[in-house]
């Protein structure tokens, strides 16, 4: 889709762009802040809550630290609101097209044992307003006006590049049958098909407003993917029956627990010879003690209730303990902040 | 005697006063990038000039009053919005 926005709409989405990027100089005067103080990698406390009062104590009286909580306060709870209002603006124009997406190759099925999870109950993931099923239409306001809007030009435009790029790490070019957990609004889905151009795709979410943008995407392109209505830890669908499992930038998202389900569950899916491949944020371990702080204090106030239990895994040994062999974590090569782990199941 | 300085703004009021701040600079954006579209569209049509002798008539007048109102409707709840761990 490449929607129009109204005048309103978008000079409020560039201000949003324009005041995070601006947040580089405030982000400058604090390392400055830092240095100061004596704090570097090397010197700060090993535990995490511990780490987080000496920083806070060393840094009472940054002026920086505060300008950018005001700042970071204002982007994560107005941007869904300014999305919302966006959309709101160009709904009666964009209404028939909507309609017409719905039909397509591409449908939902909402998988009969289906019950929203406990741990986003009340959860507003990156402090969108409402949460992901908050807006009937939260999918195509996150994917089209937040990820491709602001999100991207955040991170210098190449959040969708980095979907298709982390599947050429994998073991083999002729995957036949792939299914995505968490497959929100498609873009990584998108990656996954302009790979493998082959294979059936089919992918599940818990969030139908996410799915039904992520059919958007699919129909528009009369592609024909199989989505469902479910959690990624507990499927329901049949043994050995995909070839490729793949996650991008969920794992963060989700209690230790259900990230440990998440493999467990690719595991059972795979059919001998398969693969594995979940991209994420890079864990606790593969970064040093200064960009620990800086994550784990934005995740707190970011809207990130599960960063820090997920990313203190070691999604090697969660992957081998479900079976997997010749597991792999790495950054990914062609850049961005992602860390990839694969996994192969035994053929038979 | 002269009124006693007092103050108004309780510390825990900070936070609103520097949100609200961030929201008026937005919507001062809003307005300033379509005020240099309308100018540019209004020179493409050469009615410039006309600008700052315009009057509205009596729906322009009510729009006018229904964005206003809005307009300070957000700026309120910047101001009173109670902290919430979610948005």
């Amino acid at each position: 889709m490449n929607l129009e926005l109204d005048q309103r709409g978008r000079a409020s989405i560039d201000f949003l762009v324009s005041l995070g990027q601006g947040m580089g100089q405030a982000s400058a005067m604090l390392s400055a802040d830092i240095a100061k103080a004596g704090l570097d990698a090397t010197n700060l406390e090993e535990d995490l809550d511990a780490r987080l009062d000496q920083m806070e104590a060393a840094l009472s009286g940054s002026h920086a630290l505060h300008v950018r909580d005001l700042i970071g306060e204002w982007s994560s709870t107005r941007h869904g609101r300014i999305g919302q209002e966006a959309f709101e603006a160009i709904r009666p124009a964009i209404e028939l097209q909507l309609q017409a997406l719905a039909q397509g190759p591409t449908q939902i099925e909402v998988m009969a044992h289906f019950t929203p999870p406990e741990y986003l109950k009340d959860v507003w993931i990156h402090r969108t307003h409402g949460g992901w099923d908050g807006h009937e239409h939260q999918g195509l306001i996150h994917a089209e006006m937040i990820h491709k809007r602001y999100l991207n030009a955040m991170f210098g435009g190449g959040v969708f590049d980095a979907r298709r790029a982390v599947l050429n790490n994998l073991p083999r070019r002729d995957y036949r049958r792939i299914f995505e957990m968490g497959v929100s609004s498609g873009f990584h889905t998108l990656g996954l098909a302009d790979a493998f151009p082959e294979a059936a795709i089919s992918g599940c979410d818990v969030s139908r407003p996410m799915l039904e943008q992520a059919q958007r995407v699919a129909n528009e392109r009369g592609l024909e993917w199989k989505l469902y209505i479910s959690r990624g830890e507990d499927t329901r669908l049949p043994d050995a029956s995909f070839d490729l499992v793949s996650s991008f930038i969920l794992l963060h998202e989700l209690p230790a627990d259900v990230n440990v389900g998440f493999f467990r569950e690719a595991f059972r899916l795979l059919e001998p010879g398969g693969a594995v491949i979940m991209t994420d944020v890079p864990p606790y371990a593969a970064q040093d003690k200064l960009t620990t702080w800086r994550f784990d204090r934005g995740a707190r106030r970011g809207g990130e209730p599960y960063w820090r239990e997920s990313g203190l895994l070691d999604t090697t040994a969660i992957a081998r303990e479900c079976g997997f062999i010749n597991v792999r974590a790495f950054k990914e090569p062609t850049g961005g902040n992602y860390w990839v782990t694969i996994g192969e199941k035994a053929a038979a | 005697m002269n009124t006693p300085q007092q103050p108004i703004l309780t510390p825990d009021q900070l936070d609103n006063l520097g949100l609200a701040v961030i929201s008026l600079a937005k919507e001062l954006w809003v307005v300033k990038d379509r005020q240099l579209v309308a100018e540019a569209l209004l020179k493409q049509k050469g009615l410039l000039a006309d600008l700052d002798t315009f009057q509205p008539d009596a729906d322009l007048a009510a729009k006018l009053a229904a964005e206003r109102q809005k307009f300070v409707k957000d700026l309120m709840a910047a101001l009173l919005d109670k902290p919430s761990p979610n948005g």
